[in-house]
């Protein structure tokens, strides 16, 4: 019994002594400061169109209104082949923060089927896109960065009868909109 | 010691599992959805209906019908045709009025383009006049050997068809011109000589 005793306080000694205490010391965890602010230029709430196209019969462009997030073009007609509005827009990052253009998504308007292809959409007579100049020529596209603090990118958005022949009856196309998805960098 | 180095590995892990969390949550906030919204958008009913909607033969003129036998004139979907004309001596003119009418168009016209076809296997000279668009064809008088083409905005064929130039949109208004088909050489031919398909192009573009 003895013996036993001291073999298993020995086994408990042991035991005792294989161990190891484990840390892992943080130094200092330090956040700086960072803002996140994406959104479009407003400090001119409304934007007029540049018109074109031939004679101004059957055409209105109506005013956008641009708030951080949203801009909202009013009533605008377009009638006949050529006729255009264009509406200069801007989207800054006034955030310390890159970020990247992670999607376009352009919806058509109610009860309308389009031919969507990334910022642009052919819908009847009308097709509606956002590009990167004045003329229309270049679509705006996904991935790009924009810098943080000062980074800007002007955009177009542009609606155009592109259909070649004449309406019989009025038609309105309602809803139609481009959903831009920026991302941290 | 065994139970506190379990204590210690669960509170490094509930540490790990905080700090995951947190990053998580920030990264989730960082994106912003920008919206273009286009608004109504409308195309009102257009009309585009420039067309001939009228024409007449008025006058033959010349010293006496021999050699002379103007053919009939009529229209149809916007193609004015005249039938076989004979002119064979100085002063033999045949005479014609179109009428264009823009009927209720809804959009503004303007002259594109006038040209004037010269017969087959003729050669002709030209007479221009400025109404049309910049750049583009605009002739009022050929002259094909003996034979003078013109189409004019008076009877007489002195002045070229200036009040083609446009139609406003909106009005229905109707513009005549004088298709003159005349003998203008200074003798007659001495054998037989057919001029085929000459003719004169109009064309309106929306303005």
């Amino acid at each position: 019994m003895g013996v036993l005793s001291v073999m298993i306080l020995g086994l408990s000694i042991a035991f005792a002594a294989l161990s190891a205490t484990l840390k892992i010391n943080f130094g200092n965890v330090n956040q700086t400061a960072q803002t996140w602010d994406v959104q479009f230029n407003d400090s001119t709430t409304s934007v007029t169109a540049t018109e074109g196209g031939t004679s101004a019969t059957g055409r209105s462009c109506g005013t956008a209104s641009v708030s951080a997030t949203q801009v909202t073009v009013a009533n605008t007609e377009l009638s006949k082949p050529g006729d255009k509005c264009t509406w200069a827009l801007t989207v800054e990052n006034k955030g310390s923060i890159d970020a990247t253009l992670t999607s376009i998504t352009p919806t058509a308007p109610t009860s309308v089927s389009c031919t969507p292809s990334g910022a642009s959409m052919v819908c009847g007579n009308i097709t509606y896109k956002i590009t990167t100049d004045a003329a229309g020529t270049t679509l705006l596209t996904s991935g790009g960065t924009l810098g943080n603090t000062t980074g800007t990118l002007p955009i177009y958005l542009i609606a155009e009868y592109t259909g070649d022949g004449e309406t019989m009856s009025a038609v309105t196309q309602t809803g139609a909109k481009f959903t831009l998805l920026y991302n941290q960098a | 010691m065994k139970r506190n180095n379990k204590k210690i590995m669960y509170k490094i892990i509930i540490v790990l599992i905080i700090v995951s969390s947190i990053l998580s949550v920030v990264f989730a906030a960082l994106s912003t959805t920008l919206t273009v919204n286009v608004g109504n958008l409308t195309q009102i009913a257009t009309k585009w209906n420039i067309s001939v909607s009228s024409t007449s033969a008025i006058n033959n003129y010349g010293s006496s019908g021999t050699g002379r036998d103007c053919g009939t004139i009529s229209t149809s979907n916007n193609v004015v045709t005249v039938t076989a004309t004979t002119l064979s001596k100085p002063g033999d003119l045949c005479e014609y009025s179109i009428t264009f009418t823009n009927g209720n168009s809804t959009m503004n016209a303007k002259l594109d383009s006038l040209t004037a076809t010269a017969p087959s296997g003729n050669t002709c000279t030209y007479t221009t006049f400025s109404s049309c668009t910049s750049g583009n064809t605009c002739q009022y008088k050929m002259v094909c050997g003996n034979i003078t083409y013109t189409l004019s905005s008076n009877e007489s064929g002195t002045s070229a068809p200036t009040n083609l130039a446009s139609f406003t949109g909106g009005t229905t208004t109707s513009k005549t011109v004088y298709l003159r088909v005349e003998f203008t050489g200074s003798s007659p031919s001495e054998s037989a000589i057919t001029q085929t398909n000459p003719k004169f192009t109009v064309v309106y573009a929306q303005n």
